[in-house]
């Protein structure tokens, strides 16, 4: 039998629990907006294409869409970026095409992909294209030239480096991680569906993930030892036991 | 989007994110599929912004935007998913044990998807039992039994923890 006390401590325990959590608004309005234009802009696009269609256009590519459209006005540049969408594309295949769409509308610019796909905002693949040197007309060019069903969102550089260039540690068989170094994350996946994050953090932290209850010291995250100034924190995702967890971050090897 | 409706969707976000975002951690248990909750939840709360903002409460219907993302989210996922029998034998919960410090977003996040919800509106937005009812589409009893459950499920937990009795 439950009572009226064990509510208000249940009560109490989360408000206490949660007191110091703190989203990041301004990113949340970035990323929200970002991905609310971009869907407008797929939208119009797609409408593109369905006339397109009518007309007995075979290739469908970025000066087509952009084109017609009406966002690109010097777009007829990249009329190869894209191979015929007559035949499916590989994922390696799509992701090549973005490649070579980026360097067709902004040679020689710097810039980098974080081939993220976000697990709830979007049921489409996404890239994110970090550069602080693409102008409005290129990050167009691109989002009308992405392959179909793709999305992209445009972030400029971090002001800090990432804490790891290179892929920190491997991971144990059955397991496979994707790798966002410039976020300092990487998302894995166990055979079974199951998965995991891994974040890279610094060493002055460690202390406090392990004594903390909300960070790592608890069943469902794993920490590891600091090595060469960094340690990684493995956290549980949906369809992954604590033990499985456990046995992923023991298995985590440092590559030197 | 006009500019004075992007606006007040930051002003919203600005003004909600923190509650909205701690009650994702509730109900995600994990601070990355929180974020990723939360940022789903604006998404679409912009995307259905003049709609929101005439609501009679926006932050209300933002958080029933959220509740819907999470539950269609597992219910994907059921499939993956251990029946809630064995979770309750398995529950490190159950041990009562006040040495063995049990983290309260893990007990949480042990529980069915549902009950996590009841939690939510329940004990952390404090609404009522009829509320909760209409936000999640159940009926007032079955509010009752997935409340009643949770409780059980962390009562070990609460027992341990350090508040103070409540004697009203």
């Amino acid at each position: 039998m439950t009572t009226h006390t064990d509510e208000t401590r249940l009560r109490e325990a989360l408000h206490d629990r949660l007191r110091d959590e703190r989203p990041d608004p301004e990113r949340i309005i970035r990323v929200a907006t970002a991905t609310h234009a971009r869907r407008l802009r797929r939208s119009r696009v797609g409408g593109t294409l369905v006339a397109a269609a009518c007309v007995g256009a075979v290739a469908v590519g970025v000066p087509l869409v952009a084109d017609r459209a009406g966002q690109v006005p010097d777009a007829t540049e990249h009329a190869d970026a894209l191979p015929s969408a007559t035949a499916p594309l590989t994922r390696a295949e799509q992701e090549q095409a973005i490649v070579d769409l980026i360097e067709e509308v902004a040679p020689g610019t710097p810039y980098v992909i974080s081939p993220r796909r976000p697990r709830f905002i979007l049921n489409h693949p996404a890239v994110t294209i970090i550069s602080d040197a693409l102008s409005r007309d290129q990050r167009r060019a691109i989002s009308a030239g992405l392959p179909e069903g793709w999305g992209a969102d445009y972030m400029k550089p971090n002001t800090r480096e990432p804490l790891a260039h290179e892929i920190p540690v491997t991971v144990p068989e059955g397991w496979t991680c994707e790798w966002y170094l410039l976020d300092d994350k990487a998302s894995c996946q166990a055979v079974d569906g199951g998965v995991a994050s891994l974040v890279i953090r610094p060493a002055a932290d460690h202390g406090g993930w392990l004594d903390d209850s909300d960070k790592g010291a608890n069943p469902s995250t794993y920490v590891t030892e600091v090595h060469r100034g960094i340690f990684i924190s493995v956290q549980t995702g949906l369809g992954t036991t604590d033990a499985e967890i456990q046995d992923l971050g023991a298995g985590l090897e440092w590559i030197d | 989007m006009k500019r004075n409706e992007s606006e007040e969707f930051a002003t919203f976000v600005r003004e909600t994110a923190t509650a909205l975002h701690r009650a994702a951690l509730l109900l995600t248990g994990d601070h990355h599929q929180a974020e990723d909750l939360t940022q789903a939840t604006y998404v679409r709360v912009l995307a259905a912004w003049r709609r929101t903002a005439a609501a009679e409460s926006p932050f209300a219907y933002a958080r029933t935007t959220m509740l819907n993302t999470f539950l269609s989210q597992r219910r994907l996922r059921r499939s993956s998913e251990a029946p809630v029998a064995d979770l309750a034998v398995d529950s490190p919960v159950a041990d009562g044990d006040p040495d063995t410090r049990v983290d309260l977003l893990a007990a949480l996040s042990s529980l069915p998807p549902l009950d996590r919800a009841v939690v939510v509106l329940r004990y952390w937005e404090d609404r009522s039992v009829a509320d909760t009812a209409v936000d999640l589409g159940m009926t007032e009893v079955n509010v009752r039994a997935r409340a009643r459950r949770a409780l059980q499920r962390l009562r070990p937990l609460l027992a341990s923890a350090d508040l103070t009795e409540r004697t009203h």
